[in-house]
């Protein structure tokens, strides 16, 4: 009865594939176990995590109760198999965890390990008291489900970074509450199931106020409420804070990624405005722009605490001397075949190591050798402070936040072609596969075996290759982008073949 | 006169190699009233669809009062009313703020006509579109698509669902408050019966093209079901005749869609099969017994 349940329910396991796979990738571009750095130890916890409240909010168990209530079927059966249902997708994210974990645990990564454990079973409390409460009031609002996707991203990864920062003893105390926490909800659930599942009518409001739009509202405003409500409504407005908190706390390109999930959300409400001559490009606006928002704020928040830390700083070499360290935008192009020397005005002289930035050739012209005095140090330190000041960083700031909106607008055109009418008959899973091929190179970008900031690394290669034409570049490539994905918005067909909801109960 | 809807060699499928609109071929003249019925799956919301600019053909073009629905959409739905049986109508919103967002887009909107329609409904303003029934929420999208006094008005089994009473209630709406006016109506329907009601014209999709076009009226006069016995002919004697829409095995009999006059099918039933007059029956039909003849059963 329970596998019977469970294959009509489509549990989340079924989408195993669609962890595996970028899981896989990420193994396979890091360049295996050696090349993982202990930062990047986040990547393994955070590819389960992420997917696993989209698993469970896709999973049909909150969607088929009609069907599940005229049948005789065993309440109790139904509660066991979707307990089996969300254990089942924690039990393979575990695993993904676990195989990362073999990878590359060391004492340094143990912490991180447990810190992963913990917030994937703390994250799968409120599904479980979920799962026992929808036995009791099958079909509540769908946002509680978005609400329980959205706590499980976002707060969920924050409290895995400070339990990373906390003793290991933290960790195991949440842990084991968490496992006592399940077992309690699942025994409640199981000894209160109902008899049956019953839909419980919803209570209606006969309202005889002429129903006009609030009167606060400015009158330009007012027509434009339904269309408003349409596309903000809760299945857009949950990646908001998503994509905020991803902003602030996943460095890189990832966070841009998953904002065309937020305006593919959208879309399926708005689709009652199709038959109306009603503009698309305003609606294609107001649905990217908030989301690109939301991810730039947290981004901007990140960059505003970081600009307060110093950015020029002391580090010790493997001699013991010590070195004047900056970031790559206060770095300098190196000249071919030869490495550049700098000279002090009385005389001394260094030849700094040529590194190479995204394949460009650079050095640190601040840096100082083993076989320098202090006084070059010190010459070098106030050079690289004047620079600094000099508002270097602001302008890699501005080339970092338009790469972000790139990144975003990219990968709502990767998202949008699989609705292109030009691509409509192009075989489903051919667009499926270029689509998935392009998300995992937009991924890719995000990933280096070397560094972890891959969106300051390329802001700052931009910057050293094109100091002063880079902003533009990036701008102009926005705006190219941004028609191409407007191109693609005005001529999709997004018609789907199950309405979200035709009004009328 | 200029069409007000035009389909020219209109081809769409959703998968490759199986066509749902294949070539088709089609007008509508204004003032007109259109139903288009045919089997589920046979096109009839592609073509709707098609029509409103939902929809890119793969072949030919589709025009609305001569102009592109894809190409010129703003245009085309400024003189356009729709209303679709899945119909999705911002549930969070209130009948009012509704009206005053289509009153906003439409500058011709009719105040005494939304009032009239609001009273004879019994709609209460100030619900949430949500919490309607289904038929109130019917009758709020067809207020919404008729109060701007449309040129042209679709309607996607904008019915179903509804009870019989309701249906009626809400065909008559449309045609009374617009039909009269000049206004060209296309509806698509699985009820016969409001296709007989409406009047007009009757296309029937089948197969991916259009199987039969005509008038209702003509439907109830000149076509006719011949039913002969199976040992007398060959269902290809049948099929071959002239003005044979369909023929198919019915059990013992073959039946046999035929167009003309009744003294005109016996003629050629007799020439055809060499039986005498009373060894075959040939029958008016109701419409919804000619639909079932024309795309119900197995195919001869």
């Amino acid at each position: 009865m329970i596998a019977q349940i469970l294959r009509l329910e489509r549990p989340s396991l079924k989408w195993l594939p669609l962890i595996l796979i970028p899981a896989a990738y990420v193994c396979l571009i890091l360049g295996g176990p050696k090349q993982i750095r202990q930062e990047i130890f986040i990547w393994g916890i955070f590819l389960p995590i992420v997917p696993l409240a989209g698993l469970l909010g896709m999973a049909k168990q909150w969607t088929c109760d009609p069907l599940i209530a005229v049948l005789p079927v065993p309440i109790r059966a139904l509660y066991l198999a979707r307990v089996i249902n969300v254990m089942g997708t924690l039990v393979v994210c575990w695993g993904l965890i676990l195989g990362f974990a073999l990878l590359v645990l060391t004492d340094s990564t143990l912490p991180g390990f447990q810190a992963a454990n913990c917030t994937l079973l703390v994250g799968i409390l409120p599904y479980l008291a979920l799962q026992a409460w929808h036995l009791h009031r099958p079909g509540f609002p769908k946002w509680i489900i978005s609400l329980v996707c959205g706590i499980q991203i976002g707060p969920s990864m924050l409290l895995e970074i400070w339990l990373r920062r906390q003793p290991p003893a933290t960790a195991d105390l949440i842990l084991l509450g968490s496992i006592l926490c399940a077992a309690a909800i699942v025994s409640v659930g199981w000894f209160l199931a109902p008899a049956a599942l019953i839909h419980q009518p919803r209570l209606q409001r006969t309202s005889t106020s002429p129903g006009g739009a609030p009167a606060i509202l400015p009158r330009r405003i007012t027509p434009f409420l339904p269309v408003l409500r349409s596309i903000y409504g809760w299945q857009y407005l949950m990646w908001l804070p998503i994509l905020f908190t991803q902003g602030a706390s996943q460095p890189g390109y990832f966070p841009a990624i998953m904002t065309g999930f937020a305006v593919i959300a959208a879309l399926p409400r708005s689709l009652w405005i199709q038959s109306l001559p009603v503009p698309r490009r305003p609606l294609l606006l107001a649905v990217l722009g908030p989301a690109i928002l939301a991810l730039l704020a947290g981004h901007w928040v990140v960059s505003f605490q970081k600009s307060r830390m110093p950015v020029v700083r002391l580090v010790e070499t493997s001699c013991g001397q010590a070195d004047v360290a900056v970031p790559f935008d206060l770095w300098r192009p190196a000249p071919s075949n030869s490495n550049p020397e700098i000279r002090a005005p009385w005389g001394e002289t260094y030849r700094p190591p040529v590194s190479t930035l995204l394949g460009l050739p650079v050095y640190n012209p601040f840096s100082s050798g083993c076989n320098n005095s202090d006084r070059f140090l010190q010459w070098q330190l106030r050079h690289a402070e004047f620079a600094n000041g000099r508002g270097l960083s602001s302008r890699i700031r501005l080339l970092d936040t338009l790469f972000l909106c790139l990144m975003a607008v990219a990968s709502t055109w990767v998202l949008f072609l699989t609705a292109w009418s030009r691509l409509r008959r192009t075989h489903r899973w051919t667009i499926i596969s270029v689509a998935a091929i392009g998300w995992l190179a937009l991924a890719s970008a995000n990933l280096s075996p070397n560094r972890f900031d891959v969106l300051g690394l390329t802001s700052a290669w931009l910057g050293l290759a094109f100091p002063n034409l880079a902003p533009w570049l990036v701008a102009a490539a926005i705006l190219l982008l941004y028609r191409m994905v407007e191109r693609v918005f005005l001529e999709s067909e997004y018609t789907l073949k199950t309405p979200p909801q035709p009004a009328g109960r | 006169m200029k069409p007000v809807l035009e389909f020219s060699n209109v081809s769409r499928s959703y998968k490759a190699g199986q066509p749902v609109l294949d070539r088709i071929n089609w007008s509508m003249e204004p003032g007109e009233v259109l139903g288009l019925i045919g089997r589920n799956g046979a096109g009839k919301t592609t073509l709707i669809r098609l029509a409103m600019g939902m929809l890119y053909p793969e072949g030919g073009e589709v025009r609305l009062f001569g102009l592109s629905p894809t190409g010129d959409p703003i245009a085309v739905k400024k003189r356009v009313g729709y209303v679709a049986e899945d119909q999705v109508l911002p549930s969070g919103s209130t009948i009012a703020e509704l009206i005053e967002f289509h009153r906003y887009l439409f500058p011709q909107w009719d105040a005494e006509l939304e009032r009239s329609l609001l009273d004879r409904f019994s709609l209460p303003k100030g619900s949430k579109i949500g919490k309607l029934s289904k038929g109130q929420a019917r009758e709020v999208a067809l207020l919404c698509a008729i109060c701007h006094r449309p040129e042209l008005l679709i309607l996607d089994e904008p019915a179903g669902g509804l009870d019989p009473a309701a249906r009626r209630d809400f065909l008559e709406a449309s045609i009374q408050l617009l039909n009269r006016e000049g206004t060209a109506i296309l509806f698509s329907s699985h009820h016969m019966g409001d296709i007989e009601r409406i009047g007009g014209r009757v296309v029937l999709l089948d197969d991916a093209a259009i199987l039969l076009d005509r008038q209702v009226a003509e439907l109830r006069e000149n076509i006719f079901v011949a039913v002969v016995s199976s040992t007398a002919t060959t269902i290809r004697n049948l099929s071959n005749l002239p003005g044979c829409l369909r023929a198919r095995t019915m059990f013992d009999n073959f039946h046999a869609v035929i167009v003309g006059s009744e003294t005109d099918v016996r003629t050629r039933i007799m020439a055809a099969t060499g039986l005498g007059p009373n060894e075959f029956q040939c029958l008016p039909v109701p419409l919804e017994e000619l639909f079932i003849e024309l795309v119900g059963g197995g195919r001869s």
